[in-house]
């Protein structure tokens, strides 16, 4: 049975989150154990798309106000506000078969292990393409990915518990006049572990549901391990690049 | 001239675009939103092609080539919606 390692980095700052994915994407050597990575974050911090511009999506000075750190990741993807959440990131050679060369499948792929994490929990959840994951038509969770030096990145959250009210405190809606209605769809079309279950989750619980969740998707052992000492030193010179004007400003 | 578009891609992303115009041409372009790109930085390449063109249809084909050429793959977005996102710019332009 193919092994995976398990990191828990615990609750980091945003840039020091981005810089951890991003080097053990890039340090991933095919003989290397695939990772899977659970984390949260303190503080809270928005994260934006590779695409998305910062002032278009973020409302900078109430961030700098709630002290939230504001990153620009490596994926695609919308802009996210992350509080009380699970978050997850996957690693491994495009040249493992783990996943499929077509993004579309290997999306389906690897969120099927967060799926089966929550059907661990005994909620019923189900893959929406492209990027999302749904219980009962509302998204819980939203991933992204990216692939280099022919290694594949997926990260995504979980939400444990939502607050769209403060998430749109900080996020800017592309019509001010309709942010009420935006702010109401949003309501509807969201949800989180607390309000499908009606219980509170502690972050290891979840993720302990969500590490069975990877083993069964990929018929894996996930075993807890660390970062090198090379991806620490990778990860605390790519967190400059993440904390830079330069880099997050650059859209 | 400066001009911003908001478009929700049918069946796909919220793209967000800005742009100048310089004598009806493109003098810079950024193509923003939460849509998907492989490889990422397929976008600079694809803005990069965009300037100096004149706002026409022919922008569409001159997307899809760059992108072909390029090995970039798209989710979320596609070429007639960047194009349609520009001639909103370009109508909102001032």
């Amino acid at each position: 049975m193919t092994e995976f390692r398990l990191l828990e980095t615990g609750f980091l700052d945003g840039f020091t989150n981005m810089a951890i994915d991003e080097a053990v994407m890039l340090g991933h050597k095919l003989e290397d154990a695939p990772t899977v990575r659970f984390y949260g974050w303190k503080p809270h911090a928005v994260s934006i798309g590779y695409f998305q511009g910062i002032g278009e999506e973020v409302d900078l000075p109430r961030a700098k106000e709630l002290g939230a750190d504001v990153v620009r990741r490596i994926t695609g993807g919308g802009a996210v506000f992350h509080e009380r959440e699970l978050t997850y990131s996957f690693v491994c050679s495009e040249a493992s078969k783990l996943v499929s060369k077509n993004i579309m499948e290997s999306y389906e792929k690897i969120c099927g292990a967060i799926v089966k994490g929550l059907d661990e929990l005994g909620v019923e959840a189900s893959f929406a393409p492209l990027n999302d994951i749904i219980v009962s038509g509302r998204k819980i969770s939203g991933s992204a990915q990216t692939r280099r030096n022919g290694n594949v990145l997926q990260h995504g959250t979980l939400l444990l518990e939502v607050s769209v009210d403060k998430m749109f405190s900080l996020l800017k809606v592309p019509n001010e006049k309709m942010k009420g209605k935006i702010v109401q769809d949003v309501k509807q079309r969201v949800t989180s572990l607390e309000q499908e279950t009606g219980r509170e989750y502690s972050f290891l619980d979840v993720a302990e549901a969500m590490r069975k969740g990877f083993e069964k998707a990929f018929d894996a052992k996930v075993i807890l391990g660390e970062l090198s000492s090379e991806e620490k030193k990778l990860a605390k010179k790519i967190r400059e690049k993440f904390a830079s004007r330069e880099w997050n400003f650059r859209r | 001239m400066l001009g911003k578009a908001v478009y929700k891609v049918p069946n796909g992303k919220l793209l967000k675009l800005s742009l100048e115009l310089e004598e009806n041409k493109i003098k810079s372009i950024r193509v923003m939103g939460d849509f998907f790109m492989h490889p990422e930085a397929g976008i600079e390449l694809i803005e990069a092609a965009l300037v100096g063109q004149e706002i026409d249809e022919k922008l569409v084909g001159l997307i899809d080539n760059t992108a072909r050429e390029n090995g970039i793959e798209m989710f979320g977005l596609d070429s007639k919606a960047v194009f349609e996102a520009i001639k909103i710019a370009v109508g909102n332009a001032k």
